[in-house]
């Protein structure tokens, strides 16, 4: 295979070549199989240090970081092995690094956007701002785990299967760690969710 | 897992999702995919480039030509040093006025003095010497 047509390999189905073979092709330094390796993960990847880190940028330069630290390791790969939980190790574990770093900086958190037209009213736009906020406080309390769960789930519409292939884990985990993601945040949200909080 | 599971949180509370869901910011996408994968290019050629262990370097160098080269210059050196005269032994005396080594260890005594220069150390110290029959 050319270094242009990684991208563009099919079976005779039609169908994408597997991580493992993509991962082998960059392991010899195909940029086309990097390219596409990095097409499919680009997004689950953002997801993943955008529920461990608060910052936009920091969510930027950990998940740019994540793919060159994964580039710099490729060749301790074993194809052998799925390719998405490997991926996702070293997006957590460049997360949980940037966030020991985060205090040093301060810029605009992830999710704190409001976008406009949403919510004309100044004083519930102001109140929707809190309420985010102490949402986004009370998600850092959560285990990584369930917050990357919930997180992919709740919010980036992840299915519960394409969250377990990314993190190695089975189905019935994901929605575990989603349960009790959400009785958390319920629990400490619930003055503001009113009577019946816990439903 | 027997127990209901709570229902979603309200969506507008929740922080806005980077994946899926903003599919209409695709340029976005591309330009983060773009900026990626020009960082790493360099990445990228060092694992294209062959690898370059210290063995490999020994065994370029070790060559026939290399080694006979080698062998020659270390043949040339040995004659040079076996051809060498040996170096004259230490036994002449030293030039007048010059302090001796046996002065310097003696560390002023007046014998060791008398011994290394003589009369010129001190007359005094020369009539002492010769009427103790020291020299």
């Amino acid at each position: 295979m050319s270094e242009n047509d990684a991208g563009e390999a099919r079976d005779g189905e039609g169908r994408q070549p597997p991580d493992a073979w993509l991962a082998q092709r960059v392991q010899a330094g195909e940029s086309a199989a990097f390219e596409e390796l990095a097409r499919r993960y680009l997004r689950p990847v953002y997801a993943v240090v955008g529920s461990l880190l608060r910052e936009r940028a920091d969510v930027e330069d950990a998940a740019q970081e994540t793919f060159l630290r994964a580039l710099d390791h490729i060749r301790t790969f074993d194809a052998s092995r799925p390719f998405a939980p490997w991926l996702y190790t070293i997006a957590r574990n460049t997360a949980r690094n940037r966030r020991k770093a985060a205090s040093r900086h301060r810029s605009e958190p992830v999710g704190s956007v409001v976008v406009a037209g949403d919510d004309p009213d100044p004083e519930q736009r102001t109140e929707q701002a809190e309420i985010r906020s102490l949402v986004a406080t009370a998600l850092d309390e959560l285990p990584d785990q369930q917050r990357t769960a919930f997180r992919m789930f709740d919010i980036e519409d992840y299915s519960a299967q394409e969250i377990a292939t990314l993190m190695g884990i089975n189905a019935g985990t994901v929605r575990a760690h989603v349960h009790h993601a959400r009785r958390a945040l319920r629990e400490r949200l619930g003055p503001l969710l009113g009577p019946g909080a816990d439903q | 897992m027997t127990e209901h599971t709570p229902d979603p949180l309200p969506r507008e509370w929740l922080p806005q999702p980077v994946g899926p869901a903003h599919q209409v910011d695709e340029a976005l996408w591309e330009a983060r995919l773009q900026r990626l994968t020009a960082a790493a290019e360099p990445a990228l050629a060092r694992l294209r480039a062959p690898a370059i262990s210290w063995w490999s370097v020994l065994a370029a160098w070790w060559r026939p030509m290399v080694s006979a080269a080698a062998l020659g210059t270390a043949a040339a050196a040995l004659a040079l040093l076996l051809h060498l005269p040996p170096p004259p032994r230490g036994t002449a005396k030293p030039p007048a006025g010059t302090a001796t080594l046996s002065v310097v260890v003696g560390d002023g005594q007046p014998a060791a003095l008398w011994v290394g220069l003589g009369a010129q150390a001190d007359p005094a110290l020369a009539l002492i010497a010769l009427q103790r029959g020291e020299r």
